[in-house]
């Protein structure tokens, strides 16, 4: 019987090279856009913009999904979360609070994104 | 595979795995909020039926446990983006484990980083935002350590089942 290989070279290799790329995008993103902005929350709900809030503004609104669900969402100390959603998942309100630009919370169901864009550029290149 | 019998025990079998994984890694709550990002436990079985030479059977067990899982555990949404992270990263490992120049852990990295990546990419186009794709590294990342462990555990498992397997007459 022929001895399977787990770890071939090349399998090292594609880990390394995936890695590294993921790095260097992460590092890249970094360096070109400012971590922390004075951001503006932006809500698309099915692809449409429905509103854009500053993070400084404490806020909370109610954003009503095509499928007559709905997201609370509260903006508070400079960042941004949701508090209450009907969606079967639930993983608008356990993805926490987003304040860096380019950070976003989704919800599938309701088709709903929050995106913190940094100023009046968007959020980030790969958003343009 | 070369009876039928002996091909049904372990598609069986695989599929049981693939389930009791899933389960597991239901257990688990997410940490990138981003839907796509997962341990991928289950792939463990689908990356034992390629090494085995078997990828058909493979790709019927990963619809399968996804399909069943997602009745049991889960709701109809997920089960979709399932099924299309999984074809995606099938694609992926089927690729690899044909070019015959990839191991075990290899095979797998592609599986998880192309489940990951691709369960994002169908995430930015249903809810029409191309944004989302700024956790693309992190969950690349993430997808290809996952798979390189789980490659690693699937690769050094093998050589006992097939051990049983070849000896059992069926």
């Amino acid at each position: 019987m022929k001895k399977p290989v787990v770890i071939r070279k090349n399998d090292v290799l594609l880990l390394t090279a995936v890695l590294f790329i993921c790095l260097a995008a992460a590092l890249g993103r970094l360096i070109a856009g400012g971590a922390n902005g004075n951001g503006m929350i932006l809500v698309t709900s099915d692809g449409r913009e429905i509103g854009r809030y500053p993070l400084s503004a404490d806020t909370e609104f109610v954003v009503e999904a095509p499928d007559g669900g709905s997201n609370t969402v509260v903006i508070r100390d400079g960042g941004c979360y949701v508090r209450e959603a009907d969606c079967p998942d639930g993983i608008c309100m356990r993805r926490g609070r987003i304040d860096k630009n380019g950070e976003s919370i989704v919800c599938l169901p309701h088709r709903l994104v929050i995106l913190v864009s940094g100023g009046e550029s968007g959020a980030d290149t790969i958003a343009e | 595979m070369r009876s039928k019998g002996k091909k049904v025990t372990i598609l069986g079998m695989s599929t049981a795995l693939a389930l009791i994984l899933s389960y597991l890694e239901s257990l688990i709550p997410y940490y990138f909020g981003v839907p796509g990002m997962k341990l991928g436990l289950p792939n463990l079985a689908v990356v034992l039926l390629l090494l085995m030479g078997d990828p058909v059977g493979a790709l019927i067990v990963n619809l399968l446990r996804i399909v069943l899982s997602g009745f049991l555990f889960g709701s109809l949404y997920g089960i979709l983006f399932s099924i299309a992270g999984a074809l995606v990263s099938f694609g992926m490992m089927l690729l690899l484990w044909r070019s015959r120049r990839f191991g075990a852990s290899g095979i797998s990295i592609g599986g998880g980083t192309a489940h990951n990546l691709g369960q994002l990419m169908i995430a930015a186009w249903v809810v029409r935002t191309p944004g989302i794709l700024y956790y693309a590294p992190a969950l690349i990342a993430a997808g290809a350590l996952t798979g390189f462990v789980i490659g690693i555990a699937a690769g050094a498992s093998l050589p006992a089942i097939r051990s049983v397997y070849d000896k059992e007459k069926l």
